[in-house]
């Protein structure tokens, strides 16, 4: 079933897709690493700027949380990382249009966190993506 | 003009996304292949073995390394250039 992006029943899908996935799990079986996505702009009913905030807590192949912070009000999860850009991007990164390294290295896709170890792990990085565009997004 | 290959040993790897690419745009614009120079084309990285491909093209292989700054080449070291030719297997469709 397709699912809109952002939304809570994507994120959900992405947790099963990533769980459900033999490859990712021993691709990212050293992974240790949570990361924040932020999808800039979106959601008007959100609290502050509508900005939509998930948690995904990516360790040793598995996906052990996924959690919806967009309308949380307490303090966000210290992640690893954060990768922060707008809808339209990062749809283009799930619909296969735009390569993720390439969205990093034009800064369309913005990191924060060691980039060292995400580089050392692209394998890990591109078979996350993989995964992510495994869950059909609803036009 | 003359196709390489320059293979890297990278002993360290950039930090933040920032550093990353604002050195890459620095070796881009030191290496465009404007009035017949070096120019850098793509790369690729192997993180098993902390290696990176770069393609180029240049008149001969002695001018590449000076589009390197000191600090990228003791980040990331020349370890061989070949001279390689381009075959592109759509070419047999």
């Amino acid at each position: 079933m397709p699912h809109l992006f952002p939304s809570e029943s994507w994120l959900k899908a992405l947790e099963a897709a990533l769980n459900g996935d033999a490859r990712y799990a021993e691709v990212a079986r050293n992974w240790e690493g949570d990361l924040l996505f932020v999808v800039e702009g979106e959601r008007e009913e959100n609290a502050g700027d509508g900005t939509v905030i998930y948690y995904l807590d990516l360790w040793h192949g598995n996906c052990r949380q996924a959690v919806d912070y967009s309308s949380a009000s307490g303090e966000l999860p210290k992640a690893t990382f954060s990768l922060r850009s707008n809808r339209a991007q990062f749809l283009g990164i799930l619909t296969g249009e735009l390569d993720p390294v390439q969205a990093m290295l034009t800064r369309r896709l913005r990191v924060e966190g060691n980039l060292a170890y995400m580089l050392r792990n692209v394998p890990v990085v591109l078979d996350f993506v993989r995964c992510a565009r495994q869950v059909p997004i609803a036009e | 003009m003359p196709r390489y290959l320059v293979f890297h040993k990278a002993h360290k790897v950039f930090d933040t996304q920032d550093s990353w690419v604002e050195d890459w745009k620095g070796l881009r614009d030191r290496a465009t292949g404007e009035g017949g120079g070096p120019q850098w084309m793509r790369s690729w990285f192997a993180p098993s073995d902390s290696e990176l491909i770069c393609q180029w093209e240049a008149p001969d292989a002695s001018g590449i390394p000076r589009c390197f700054t000191q600090e990228e080449l003791q980040m990331a070291p020349i370890v061989r250039v070949q001279e390689v030719a381009f075959l592109d297997a759509s070419w047999l469709v």
